[in-house]
């Protein structure tokens, strides 16, 4: 089994865009959790209260992430009480509790406090002072783990971590993953300069801002084919700053009606034609071109300042989720259960919205064609995920990871090995839809009436649109909160993986 | 390349051991991150005979998400009415990994929990549907 391919950017000079100097330290909260958060710091009478956040972290080349996962609020007079050094603390009880929950759970402490309204927010002395008495002793309790503090202003959020080798740590932004992606920092930031001539056209929809935020963003795609690659194409124009494609394959002459982009010369049809010599039709797979290159190569025609890597490899090899755990976004474009079931934990355990887009062609025995649908699932870490949806199937799952030999000697699950139908004008409904509600996402311009996390299908012979609200199982072990759930940890142990020779 | 064993197949492989402590367990990785098991001297009821086999099922890469399934046991396993084994059971197969002939199980799971179903849950099921067998029809 060959090692997966890493395929640099095709070489230009192209600035990497986006980069998050290694010492910065960003915050992702989910809508649900920021929301009751606010209201319990916020609830009218202009006031400091207080809670505790345990927070999974993930460190990469971007910088060092921390995930919301649990929220506790402290009642006030019982657990946030006034204190003789600071106007509120909370209680020693409390901060015992919730200091050895994190270390039990090898989750981050995080103790909140708020200030006032406004667009800044910084701690004060007191604060500072606070945490300099306290948090060497709270770091021995956490065994390895950070701790820190964050303080919030309706508009603002600021933050100390601490972590065990000394160091402390601000925190530069807080994400909330709401159905509008929404950035806090300790203080409003600069205006960006106007957008550039380029980008002229699209930033009068988003503003020269929105088309910073874009460049600012990494985006992951599983799968590069007839889904991913315009995908890809999509993310390139729109400047999306960082692009992951990742894809075990190579062009073949069936796939050409459903790859933009694509020759006959990447499918080396003259080697591999169905008169040409066994040997000779394998030479030609092996020189034909990587389905992640051909995504790269469209990539770089949308623009040269854009860096999209490639990944020749199946999703379930740990070098290539690796790469996604620090995605803004995933895009699922490929539809084998393996790749739904990376797909899933990267969501949940490293709380990434993605999108899944698929479509189906149904073909009774006879020949007959029936439903033709697109559907487009958004996948958020506040939703419901693919396994309380039933969307992945264990036992389809079970058979895809049997060795080849073993699965063609079995068959355990009824399977039609034909390929499955398929046409670029499906796959094109599915990809503008989902591409488009994530540009507004990003960008800030989803409306109240378009949020929700529906699952939506689109029956193409009659018009008919279907929206599924999603169902959540409490007790899921990737997407719940129970104790060992999946969920916020960043716990790249933890993410499904294979040695890549799956179906 | 060789993958080495998910921390939960190694977690799997612990609790069947615990589940089976009187019976001898072999398990080969597979290469995936996952194993094949092997589990000897289990008694397959009154229906069959020999009455005792080994059993013998793999553990995935991706357990407990994945379904574990199918099963096999001994290859010269035979009914006791002389009626000829039908599905669920079919003869003349191989043990992957192992490389042994045997008669495969395929007892599926349709609502498998990863929270709640583990590799020892699914054999004790295995093994009350070979106790309780009374007859052919209806087998499934």
């Amino acid at each position: 089994m060959r090692a997966p391919r890493f395929i640099d950017p095709l070489a230009d000079g192209a600035a990497r865009v986006g980069d998050v100097n290694g010492e910065a330290w960003q915050l992702v909260l989910p809508e649900a959790l920021y929301a009751a958060l606010m209201a319990h710091l916020f609830p009218g009478d202009d006031d400091e209260h207080g809670a505790v956040v345990a927070a999974g972290v993930v460190t990469t080349d971007r910088g060092t992430r921390l995930l919301a996962r649990n929220l506790f609020v402290a009642e006030d007079g019982r657990d946030f009480v006034a204190s003789p050094r600071a106007h509120r603390r909370l209680t020693p009880d409390f901060v015992n509790r919730h200091i050895r929950f994190c270390r039990d759970e090898s989750l981050v402490y995080l103790a909140i406090h708020n200030h006032g309204h406004g667009d800044a927010v910084g701690f004060s002395s007191i604060d500072l002072a606070s945490h300099e008495r306290g948090y060497p002793a709270l770091i021995d309790i956490a065994r390895g783990q950070p701790v820190g503090a964050l303080v919030f202003a309706t508009n603002a959020v600021a933050g100390d971590i601490w972590t065990p080798d000394g160091q402390r740590h601000p925190v530069a932004e807080t994400v909330v993953l709401a159905a509008n992606r929404t950035l806090f920092a300790p203080s409003p930031a600069a205006s960006p300069l106007a957008a550039a001539a380029i980008d002229d056209r699209q930033a009068r929809v988003f503003g020269a801002a929105g088309q910073a935020v874009l460049r600012r963003l990494k985006v992951g795609v599983i799968g590069g084919g007839g889904v991913g690659l315009p995908v890809v194409a999509q993310l390139s124009r729109l400047g999306v700053g960082h692009i992951v494609v990742v894809d075990p394959d190579r062009v073949t002459l069936t796939n050409l009606p459903r790859l933009p982009e694509s020759t006959r010369r990447d499918a080396a049809t003259w080697l591999t034609a169905g008169s040409r010599p066994e040997w000779i039709r394998r030479l030609g797979g092996r020189l034909a071109t990587p389905k992640v290159r051909l995504a790269q190569r469209a990539a770089r025609r949308a623009r040269r300042d854009i860096l999209c890597e490639g990944m020749q490899a199946d999703v379930s090899r740990i070098e290539a989720a690796e790469r996604l755990v620090d995605c803004d976004h995933l895009f699922l474009a490929a539809d084998s259960e393996v790749a739904r079931t990376v797909f899933n934990a990267l969501v949940f355990g490293f709380l990434i919205p993605g999108t899944q887009i698929g479509s189906k062609v149904t073909v009774d025995a006879d020949g007959h064609v029936g439903e033709i649908f697109s559907i487009v699932r958004p996948v958020e870490p506040d939703g419901g995920c693919l396994w309380c949806n039933g969307v992945i199937s264990p036992q389809r799952l079970a058979d895809e990871l049997l060795p080849a030999a073993i699965r063609d000697a079995t068959r355990y699950v009824p399977h039609d090995d034909a390929p499955a139908p398929s046409v670029i004008t499906l796959n094109a409904l599915g990809v503008a839809r989902a591409t488009h509600r994530f540009m507004l996402s990003a960008t800030g311009l989803l409306k109240p009436t378009d949020t929700g996390q529906h699952f939506h299908r689109s029956f193409t012979r009659t018009g008919r649109q279907v929206f599924e609200q999603p169902r959540t199982d409490p007790q899921c072990v990737e997407c719940g909160l129970q104790p060992g759930s999946l969920r916020a940890r960043g716990a790249r142990e933890r993410i499904p993986r294979t040695n890549g020779e799956v179906r | 390349m060789t993958v080495p064993l998910a921390t939960a197949v190694s977690a799997g492989l612990s609790e069947l051991a615990g589940a089976y402590p009187e019976h001898r367990m072999e398990h080969c990785p597979d290469g995936a991150g996952g194993a094949w098991v092997m589990l000897h001297d289990l008694c397959l009821g009154v229906a069959f005979k020999p009455s005792m086999s080994w059993v013998a099922f793999p553990l995935s890469a991706m357990y407990p998400r994945t379904h574990v399934y199918p099963h096999f046991v001994r290859p010269d396993l035979v009914r006791v009415d002389g009626t000829p084994l039908a599905t669920p059971l079919h003869p003349a197969q191989q043990v992957p990994v192992f490389d042994m002939p045997a008669v495969m199980v395929s007892r599926s799971s349709p609502r498998w929990d990863p929270a709640r179903d583990t590799a020892a849950l699914k054999l004790q099921r295995v093994l009350l549907w070979f106790q309780s067998h009374a007859s052919q029809a209806g087998a499934s």
